[in-house]
């Protein structure tokens, strides 16, 4: 589903060879990101929805679940910069409040499968044999199905809520992550560190966490991002269809439901504009900083 | 290439064994009774009872998804929960308003990512190669029913040039023109997320194959430039790009069902949602087994247009 995206600036730009010692390997990195423009963008606005995020009930306006009575019109007025939603409830304060729903999911859900993925992918690529075997074939069925048919059917016999949805993200996505980390241990295993490691008596579980593991992190890490903004636009198409995050709890999916009726979509966009946009933006947002991590953490894919 | 034939179609049986067995797994271990749907409030247990038995829900899942495997050998798929109909009847009429998205959607995708991406790789850095980097990463970050719903808003609302939804008008004249109409916008929507991965992704195939010694020659041998970017380099830079046939293919699938449901298209995703919010599980199987023989399918066919593209390959 994550395809790399070789995008923004590609000029050839030049490592700095006059200093090869002032900067570490995580130096290098970050100096490399920062000269990403588009994805210190997106850390900026990253950083704004996780403000919205975290402090979400100090900054609404008003309670994102209480139904406003004192106004006779739903449309956008001084009191309700976005209007209110069907039910009469601020949609800017729900906006808001749907921030958290949304991180929380992307962040949540990533967080469980990339743990996953990295537990099987290792003892897939390390131990090999009839290891390796089992834990592909089980990779290769769950990549079988269309990975949003499958998280559909099972949110819905599951329940649908909040919890369920990371829970399913989270169960479903490893595959790719796991396959990720089998061919990375692949190739570090044979590598002469490792060789060394293992010459010295180095345990399994060492080998693996201590040499390997920091030599793979990487390209998991750009997984990891990519990952988290696919992982929150299944949750809006979930929700938007009734299958993940509950009403009254807002998340800019449920918003969206609003909008499945023709009047609302035609004479009132401001119950259905902003929340779109908030998944669009975030989602751009992560893209941006997964590419330009991507970029600094592999200058070889610079092309 | 017989006998690779054979050889992967016999791994991919026990995958959709296993895909079959997960799905069935899932369904009956999930808690709430499909029954609970089905009963009236008049009904005795004694009632109740006899429709367990009569569904066949009266016996543990192993047996049961047993007895379904083989009812399914010998080509039956069920008995729809809802209606008592043949899950076939009702997964059929499906198939084909699918089938015409879908592939709609998947010409769209490549007839508009493989020349503009050749444009954007022979102008790198121009502005209509920014442009496509722009539009792969929106593509990939707008929500697919944000989408749907802003092309209704602007097309279908405001501008009044396409129908808000169904796959022909009701109760008109019908024909291929009033469904093409119909079929515009949707196509547009699902094909917009894959349309941006590929146009990058043939920018960088072209990239890499100018690059090549091949392609210098035949500058150097005084072709005319349509013949090296075209038949030289075009030809070969193709040869990767094949390769996301078979990764778009569940991606478009999966798109589908959302597509589907934003325009009120009658496919198979729209049936999906149906039989999920409806808890037939007998539809649900089948519809499981045959995305996943699609996204297997798909995988054969794109190694084997590899091999046909490509004549380095060679299956055996």
């Amino acid at each position: 589903m994550l395809l790399a995206l070789p995008l923004a600036r590609r000029e050839a730009e030049p490592e700095t060879p006059g200093r090869p010692d002032d900067a570490t390997g995580a130096r290098q990195v970050i100096r490399r990101f920062l000269r990403h423009r588009l994805a210190v963008m997106g850390l900026v606005i990253l950083a704004a929805l996780a403000v919205l995020a975290l402090f979400g009930r100090q900054i609404a306006p008003h309670d994102p679940n209480a139904i406003i009575a004192d106004v006779t019109t739903d449309a956008p007025s001084p009191g309700h910069p976005l209007g209110l939603d069907p039910v009469g409830r601020d949609n800017l304060s729900r906006l808001i409040d749907a921030t958290r729903i949304s991180l929380s999911v992307g962040v949540g859900s990533v967080a469980i499968y990339v743990t996953i993925g990295v537990i099987l992918g290792a003892l897939a690529g390390y131990f090999g044999g009839w290891v390796d075997m089992v834990i592909m074939r089980l990779a290769d069925v769950v990549l079988s199905f269309p990975t949003l048919m499958l998280i559909l059917v099972v949110t819905a016999v599951v329940g649908p809520s909040f919890w369920n949805v990371i829970l399913v993200l989270g169960l479903l996505g490893w595959p790719p992550v796991a396959r990720l980390v089998r061919g990375e241990f692949l190739t570090l295993r044979e590598r002469e560190f490792t060789q060394a490691a293992r010459a010295l008596g180095a345990r399994d579980s060492r080998i693996i966490f201590r040499h390997i593991l920091p030599n793979a992190s990487g390209p998991i890490l750009v997984a990891a991002t990519f990952g988290t903004a696919q992982a929150i636009l299944v949750e809006a198409a979930l929700s938007f269809l009734g299958l993940g995050v509950q009403p009254p709890q807002a998340s800019w999916g449920n918003m969206l439901i609003a909008a499945q009726s023709l009047t609302v979509l035609e004479e009132k966009p401001w119950m259905w504009l902003p929340p779109g946009l908030m998944i669009f933006i975030s989602v751009l947002a992560i893209n941006f900083v997964g590419d330009g991590l991507r970029d600094a953490l592999d200058p070889r894919l610079r092309r | 290439m017989l006998r690779y034939l054979v050889r992967r179609l016999l791994v991919a049986l026990p995958v959709l064994l296993g895909v079959t067995l997960l799905s069935y797994a899932i369904i009956s271990l999930a808690p709430g009774d499909p029954v609970d749907l089905l009963i009236d409030p008049n009904m005795s247990a004694h009632d109740i009872e006899q429709m367990r038995i009569r569904l066949g829900l009266d016996k543990p899942w192993p047996v049961r998804y047993a007895k379904w495997l083989g009812e399914l050998a010998r080509g039956n798929l069920g008995y729809s929960y809802l209606t008592g109909r043949p899950v076939a009847e009702r997964i059929a009429e499906r198939v084909g308003p699918t089938l015409s998205l879908t592939l709609s959607a998947f010409l769209l995708t490549y007839l508009v990512a493989i020349p503009v991406g050749v444009i954007a790789a022979t102008r790198q850095y121009s502005w209509i190669d920014y442009l496509t980097s722009f539009f792969a990463l929106a593509g990939n970050s707008i929500p697919t029913f944000f989408l749907g719903l802003a092309m209704i808003y602007v097309f279908s609302l405001k501008l009044d040039l396409f129908p808000t939804g169904g796959s022909a008008t009701l109760g008109g004249p019908g024909g291929w023109l009033d469904r093409l109409h119909h079929l515009v916008l949707p196509a547009v929507v699902l094909s917009t997320t894959g349309m941006g991965r590929t146009m990058r992704f043939v920018r960088s195939a072209m990239l890499e194959v100018t690059r090549q010694d091949f392609i210098r020659t035949a500058w150097a041998k005084g072709l005319s430039r349509r013949a090296v970017i075209y038949k030289h380099a075009l030809r070969n830079a193709l040869i990767p790009v094949v390769t996301l046939l078979g990764l778009e293919l569940p991606t478009l699938i999966g798109g589908a069902v959302i597509t589907e449901s934003v325009f009120g298209w009658p496919g198979m995703g729209r049936l999906t949602i149906e039989a999920i919010s409806q808890r037939d599980y007998p539809v649900i199987m089948a519809l499981n087994l045959l995305t996943a023989l699609m996204v297997l399918a798909g995988q054969l066919l794109t190694d084997l247009l590899y091999a046909l593209v490509d004549p380095r390959i060679r299956y055996s």
